[in-house]
């Protein structure tokens, strides 16, 4: 018993923190994909779903000036539609992250609160 | 080193990880431990008690005890030490008692995972590996320095069961001879281990998700309505399966290079030419996955396009009207280039370069966006159409940038079917073992015609599934019926003692339906005696028989018995005049397709295979089509018109031919022995110009067959009159001659020039026309017998 006590800690101190920690920055990366924020970062003003981006040869200068408007309209609806994905991507990261960063603080600590909870109620503290 | 330590951490904690194998176990201590975390809350919030912390102390412990054992008990990782206890598997481990014997050992391997894989598969069971160690000392030690070894060479992150179940074996000095009865072979075991591994790998990353751009990924794409409709989206399908395997280094490089062509400027197009069957359509899948993956190096402007497959019949279905086809392709590619994340891959390219039923020929449209390369392209055909397209436009053949993609080797092929049995197993509910996957390469090699390899190991590996036993196994036995059933190619059932003795007395049974010929038949059955025994050259058919003599001698008639006595009546006989085949242009006729002649040498033999094949008269066939029967005499091959080899090997070809003829009979005339003299007339027909010394040469045997005697023809009509008999037989009826009656029989049917053939005629005109009018004038009833004489027989010839 005294074995496998020893075999938990040395576990939770050593790879089973550096898992965790691995695993958490997996989840972080995961969600970046998933939110595909590098991607929307980089093509920030390009045209939305490609909507009016194209450009004819020898137009005359009032449909060239028809086209630059057209496709700087389709650049803001872009924008526009990426600002509101990366927003909602960065707040579900930030809170992921905060989460998790808790977690990682909490778990050195996490084997002494059994005891320190033991403490607490031959103590009779109470909420 | 080898010496178990039962006490040890590693051990002790594999031991108290067995409590958490139960999932039903797991989910009830999650349950717990939830339901502890509420009610200290309420305790703590609502009632004010200290002992909320204690219930709250409670859930923590099992919370801890929980992710340690998902971390490590259930999954723990080797150890730092050189003992052994540090690299065997968990469920060894777990298996092993305080002092484990090499017996302890044999009964558990195969209880494990990896030792079980090996046990169905390879046969490797509990049984065999009980008896392995009655030969040994009960010291486990060897066995598990053994197993290090193993480890080494097929590269496995621990020792489990698999390899213990191969030490077993390779530890008892009788190894080699059980392999051998097993037909199996060191390495091919080591191979399974290999083949747990890699499966096991593949399990491990199906849980790890895959990156492949997210939900905002196609946001700066353009919509794709018509290709949608017209297209099937590879990547799409790709996303959320597992990744395709790529195994062959040559894979590897083609996808390479399609990485290369589409991330640089110039032609974006790449034609992948090869064999149906060479893998052309796993290498675009691959493709479509390497460039969906987040974390591939490859350039921005090529990661996450979506490969679109472009359907030739949708399209015309859609566009309605032919003429209109051109308008909606142009629609299409339009639509794909503005999308700016196509590109389109056109699968059996050459439908979309030619008119016909389910083809059309856009040839005028993608000619220059293959030139301009604005839209990027991948095309897959065989070379041949590939060939076709570039002889009608040259223009199409140089704007395509060409990667010839090969047929895999042995070695590669197995390696795939390995990788596809798992999904076999799954949809068809089946187990296969190593033999059906070698059979599976050994039959499909010499019998699939339509496909190169892997193609072609793969598709009879599947369809013997269908064949499996009630255990459930796929073995050699189901591939070769899936051969028969799917493929309608006759398998030869395999050799008991009926046939080996058949074989030993061929010549008895030959006899039994023809006179004489003894060389001959002698020479021919040695030669088949020494194939059936295993000697022969596997890569060459079974005898190569030319049979040379006079018309009427029985040439014709060896053949057929041939047929029935080596292949027991199962075989079938192949028989082409050569006298139809006397000029150049008849040599296609020869290798047609089956689809265009049924009757072609190539499309029998394809559907035959083990057969006599019988070329008749082989003195007047054009040369060229000698030149061609060469590689079949040589290496049993023969290419037809598609280029697909067809195999002779499970054949025996028999020439007959007249040419020398009068020569033989001045030879017997003469009183010389035929055996003495057959080189000399060889060489004869040689300088004659008759044939060329390399054609002979690639026979076995020469058989001369000598003019047949007065004698011989008497003992003809013994075998006809026996026919005749036969015949009658469902009546009960006999026919008997006597003496007279036979001579005249064979005064008036012996002709030395045409040999045996009049007489069968003879024997229609007087013994078969006597007995009908004596059947219908009611002389003669069921279960009669009539004695034909002289009189009779001269009677009738008048």
């Amino acid at each position: 018993m005294v074995m496998l006590m020893v075999g938990f800690l040395s576990w939770w101190y050593t790879r089973g923190w550096a898992n965790f920690v691995q695993k958490f920055i997996n989840k972080l990366r995961g969600m970046a994909d998933f939110f595909s924020l590098g991607l929307l970062f980089k093509t920030f003003f390009a045209p939305f779903r490609q909507l009016d981006a194209y450009t004819s040869n020898n137009a005359s200068l009032q449909q060239q000036f028809h086209e630059f408007f057209d496709k700087l309209l389709s650049r803001l609806v872009g924008a526009v539609v990426r600002f509101l994905v990366i927003i909602c991507g960065i707040i579900s990261l930030v809170a992921t992250m905060i989460g998790g960063f808790l977690a990682i603080c909490i778990w050195p600590v996490m084997p002494i609160l059994p005891i320190v909870g033991i403490i607490l109620t031959m103590t009779g503290v109470a909420l | 080193m080898n010496q178990f330590r039962y006490y040890s951490l590693r051990a002790s904690e594999a031991r108290f990880g067995r409590f958490f194998d139960n999932k039903a176990i797991r989910f009830l201590i999650w349950f717990v431990t939830i339901a502890l975390y509420g009610l200290a809350i309420f305790v703590l919030w609502y009632l004010h008690n200290s002992l909320g912390w204690l219930l709250c102390s409670l859930a923590i412990v099992l919370t801890m005890l929980m992710i340690w054992a998902n971390g490590e008990l259930l999954h723990p990782a080797i150890g730092k030490s050189d003992n052994i206890t540090d690299v065997l598997s968990r469920d060894i481990l777990v298996l092993l008692n305080r002092k484990p014997t090499s017996r302890k050992l044999a009964e558990i391997v195969c209880k494990t995972q990896s030792g079980g894989f090996l046990a169905m598969r390879y046969a490797i069971t509990p049984t065999l590996l009980e008896l392995c160690v009655a030969d040994l000392s009960e010291d486990i030690e060897p066995i598990f320095a053994k197993a290090r070894e193993i480890q080494q060479i097929t590269n496995s992150e621990q020792i489990a069961g698999a390899i213990l179940s191969v030490a077993i074996l390779e530890c008892n000095p009788k190894c080699e001879t059980i392999l051998k009865r097993m037909r199996l072979t060191i390495d091919d075991l080591y191979g399974g281990i290999i083949w747990y591994n890699y499966l096991h790998g593949l399990v491990k990353n199906m849980r790890k998700p895959r990156h492949t751009g997210g939900f905002a990924r196609d946001l700066m794409f353009g919509y794709t309505p018509t290709l949608q409709e017209t297209a099937v989206n590879i990547s799409r399908m790709r996303e959320g399966v597992i990744k395709e395997q790529v195994h062959l280094a040559a894979h590897d490089e083609i996808i390479e290079q399609m990485i290369q062509i589409f991330s640089n400027t110039g032609r974006q197009n790449v034609a992948l030419i090869g064999p149906e069957g060479s893998g052309r359509a796993t290498i675009v899948t691959a493709f479509a996955d390497k460039i969906l993956e987040s974390e591939s190096k490859i350039s921005s402007q090529l990661k996450y396009r979506q490969i679109f497959k472009l359907d030739a019949a949708a399209l015309i279905g859609m566009a309605g009207k032919r003429g209109r086809v051109e308008t909606l392709v142009r629609d299409v590619l339009t639509e794909g280039y503005m999308a700016k994340n196509v590109i389109i891959w056109l699968e059996n390219a050459q439908l979309f370069f030619e008119d016909g039923e389910g083809s059309v020929d856009i040839a005028n449209t993608l000619l220059p966006i293959l030139e301009g390369g604005k839209l990027r392209i991948i095309l897959t055909m065989d070379e041949q159409r590939y060939l076709e397209i570039s002889a009608r436009n040259s223009a199409l053949a140089n704007a395509l940038n060409k990667i010839m993609v090969h047929e895999a080797n042995e070695e590669e092929t197995m390696r795939i079917m390995q990788d596809h049995v798992p999904e076999f197993e799954y949809d068809h509910n089946v187990i296969y073992t190593i033999w059906a996957l070698k059979e599976a390469y050994r039959l499909s090699e010499r019998y699939v015609h339509d496909l190169v390899m892997p193609g072609r190991a793969l598709n009879l590996l599947e369809a013997a599934a269908n064949h499996a036993g009630e255990d459930k196994f796929v073995t050699e036995e189901s591939v070769q019926a899936a051969i028969e059933k799917t493929y309608g190619v006759k398998m030869q059932s395999t050799q008991t003692n009926e046939d080996k003795e058949r074989l030993l007395h061929m010549e008895e049974l030959i006899h039994e339906r023809m006179i004489d010929q003894e060389g001959a038949v002698k020479a021919v059955s040695d030669a088949l005696r020494r194939s059936a025994a295993g000697v022969r050259n596997e890569h060459r058919p079974i005898g190569t028989f030319l049979f040379m003599g006079p018309t009427g001698v029985g040439k014709t008639e060896l053949a057929k018995a041939l047929s029935d006595v080596y292949f027991n009546g199962e075989g079938t006989m192949i028989r082409i005049d050569l006298n139809e085949f006397v000029s150049p242009d008849d040599v296609e006729r020869l290798i047609e397709d089956g689809a265009v002649n049924e009757l072609s040498l190539t499309s029998q033999v394809m559907k035959h295979p083990f057969a006599v094949v019988l070329l008749d008269e082989i003195e007047k066939a054009h040369p060229q089509v000698l030149t061609t029967l060469l590689q079949l005499l040589d290496e049993g091959i023969l290419r037809d018109v598609r280029n697909r080899e067809v195999s002779f090997r499970d054949t025996i070809v028999i020439c007959t031919s007249n040419a020398g003829a009068n020569r033989i009979r001045e030879y017997i005339d003469s009183g010389k022995d035929l055996a003495e003299v057959k080189e000399e007339l060889t060489n004869e027909l040689i300088h004659q110009g008759d044939f060329k010394p390399e054609f002979l040469n690639r026979f076995d045997e020469i058989c001369v067959f000598k003019p047949l005697s007065k004698e011989d023809l008497r003992s003809i009509v013994d075998l006809i009159i026996n026919g005749v008999n036969k015949t009658l037989e469902n009546k009960k009826m006999n026919v008997v001659l006597n003496d007279e009656a036979k001579d005249l029989l064979v005064e008036r049917g012996y002709d030395p020039k045409l040999g045996a053939r009049p007489m069968r005629r003879i024997v229609q005109q007087t013994v078969e026309n006597i007995v009908a009018k004596a059947v219908l004038s009611g002389e003669m009833n069921d279960g009669d017998s009539i004695m034909i004489n002289a009189a009779m027989i001269k009677e009738s010839l008048d």
